[in-house]
C-alpha cells in the first residue's frame, strides 16, 4: 500500500472486477482512456478474462486508487516495465465521477512516481495521451511531466484522426523537484 | 573483439545439444563439489533444468551462456548471471569449467571478463557478487584478476570433502570496474 497526501494506492485484485466493470461501462470515461480501446460495451466475463491475462504479465502493475474515505475511485498502472533500461509507461483512469476535480488524480500520480523512482529504482516514466485531452495534459504537467513528442494522427476516433502526445519525467528531474 | 568474445573464448547461447556434455561435467565429482551440486545428476534432471532455465526461462531473471574457445570452438563450460535483482541492480555470478584440460590457463578469467562487461555495459547492473570456497584458490585468483574483492567471510558455510569449509563472498561494483578499465587503458601502450 502506498500512501499519498490524500489517496491510497493498493494492489488490484479479482475482487475489484465489478467495480472496474462499472467504471469501464461509462462510455465517456472509457473514451478518455488512452490509447483508445474499441471493445465497448465490455461484458463482465470478458473483462474478467482481460484482468486475468494482465495479472500474468510480468511487465505490468495494476493498482487501485482509494479516496481518503477509503472507497476506490480509479486505477493507476505501470506498463511495459523494462528493467535493463529502467523505464515504464504510466496510465491512470479515475472511474468515480464524484472524485474528479479534487486533485486526487495528481496525488495518485505523484505517489506512484515516488514509488517508481525511489522504490522500484526506475530511471524514466512516460505516458501517452490524446492531444485533445486538456484536463489530462494540465494534470501531467503539474506533476512534472514534460511534453517530449507528438505522434501525428496516431489514433482514429469517431470520424477523425487524433494526435497522440508523449510526456516523460526522469528520475533526476523528479528528485530536483522535491522540496529539500 | 565483440561484446561476447574475449582473447581466448566467446560466449554463446546454451543449446539442447549441449545436454550430454553437461551430464558428463556434472557427474565429475570434483567439478560438482565446487559448484555446491552434491549429488549425481540424471539425464532427466538435466533436461528438466534445460526446459525450466533455458527454453522456458522467464525473461530478465538469469543470463546463462556457454563458454566456447575461439580456437577450435570447444565448449568448455558455462557461466552466467543468476538471481538478477533489478531494483538493487545486482546479480550473482556463477561459472563452471567442465573441461579439466582448460583449467588454470586463463580461459575462465577471459570468460568472466566478458560476463562482467556484459553485466555492466549492457545491463547496467550496479554490483556483481559470488560465493567461493576458501579452499578454491584457483577460482579466487581468477575472480581477483577480474576485479572482484573479498567482502565477507562465512565460517563453516559448506560441508565438503568430509569437513566444514569457510566461504568467501566476493563482489565488484560497476564504479570500481570502470575505474579499473580507465586505469588499464591508460597503462597499456598505444596500439
Amino acid at each position: 500500500m502506498l500512501r499519498g497526501t490524500h489517496v491510497v494506492i493498493r494492489a488490484q485484485s479479482k475482487d475489484d472486477l465489478d467495480l472496474l466493470h462499472r467504471w469501464l461501462s461509462d462510455l465517456e470515461l472509457y473514451d478518455s482512456a488512452w490509447p483508445p480501446y474499441w471493445e465497448f460495451p465490455l461484458s463482465r466475463d470478458r473483462l474478467a478474462h482481460i484482468l486475468e491475462e494482465e495479472a500474468k504479465q510480468k511487465d505490468r502493475r495494476n493498482y487501485i486508487i482509494e479516496a481518503p474515505e477509503g472507497h476506490p475511485i480509479g486505477c493507476i498502472f505501470l506498463l511495459h516495465l523494462n528493467w535493463p533500461s529502467a523505464h515504464a509507461e504510466l496510465g491512470i483512469i479515475i472511474g468515480d465521477r464524484e472524485a474528479l476535480g479534487k486533485g486526487y488524480g495528481s496525488d495518485a500520480i505523484r505517489t506512484l512516481l515516488k514509488f517508481a523512482f525511489e522504490t522500484l529504482h526506475l530511471h524514466r516514466i512516460y505516458l501517452r495521451c490524446g492531444a485533445g485531452n486538456e484536463r489530462a495534459i494540465r494534470t501531467y504537467e503539474a506533476c512534472g511531466f514534460r511534453r517530449e513528442g507528438i505522434f501525428r494522427e496516431a489514433c482514429w476516433r469517431d470520424g477523425r484522426w487524433e494526435d497522440e502526445l508523449v510526456f516523460s519525467i526522469l528520475a533526476d528531474e523528479y528528485r530536483e523537484a522535491q522540496p529539500a | 573483439m565483440s561484446l561476447f568474445s574475449g582473447g581466448l573464448v566467446r560466449l554463446r547461447a546454451i543449446e539442447r545439444e549441449d545436454i550430454p556434455r553437461f551430464l558428463r561435467w556434472f557427474n565429475d565429482p570434483e567439478f560438482v563439489l565446487l559448484l555446491h551440486q552434491y549429488e549425481p545428476l540424471s539425464r532427466e534432471a538435466e533436461e528438466e533444468w534445460f526446459e525450466r532455465n533455458i527454453a522456458r526461462a522467464p525473461p530478465g531473471e538469469e543470463y546463462l551462456f556457454a563458454i566456447e574457445t575461439l580456437e577450435g570452438g570447444v565448449h568448455i563450460g558455462n557461466l552466467g548471471l543468476h538471481s538478477v535483482n533489478w531494483i538493487d541492480r545486482r546479480a550473482v555470478v556463477g561459472i563452471g569449467l567442465g573441461e579439466r584440460d582448460y583449467w588454470g590457463k586463463g580461459y575462465g578469467t577471459d570468460a568472466l571478463n566478458i560476463l562482467v562487461r556484459f553485466a555492466f555495459d549492457r545491463l547496467n547492473l550496479h554490483k556483481l557478487f559470488l560465493y567461493v570456497n576458501e579452499q578454491n584458490p584457483r577460482a579466487i585468483r581468477s575472480y581477483e584478476k577480474a576485479g572482484f574483492r573479498r567482502e565477507g567471510l562465512y565460517r563453516d558455510q559448506t560441508y565438503l570433502y568430509g569437513h566444514y569449509e569457510n566461504v568467501f563472498m566476493m563482489a565488484l561494483l560497476q564504479s570500481d570496474w570502470r575505474e579499473g578499465q580507465r586505469a588499464g587503458a591508460a597503462a597499456s601502450p598505444p596500439a
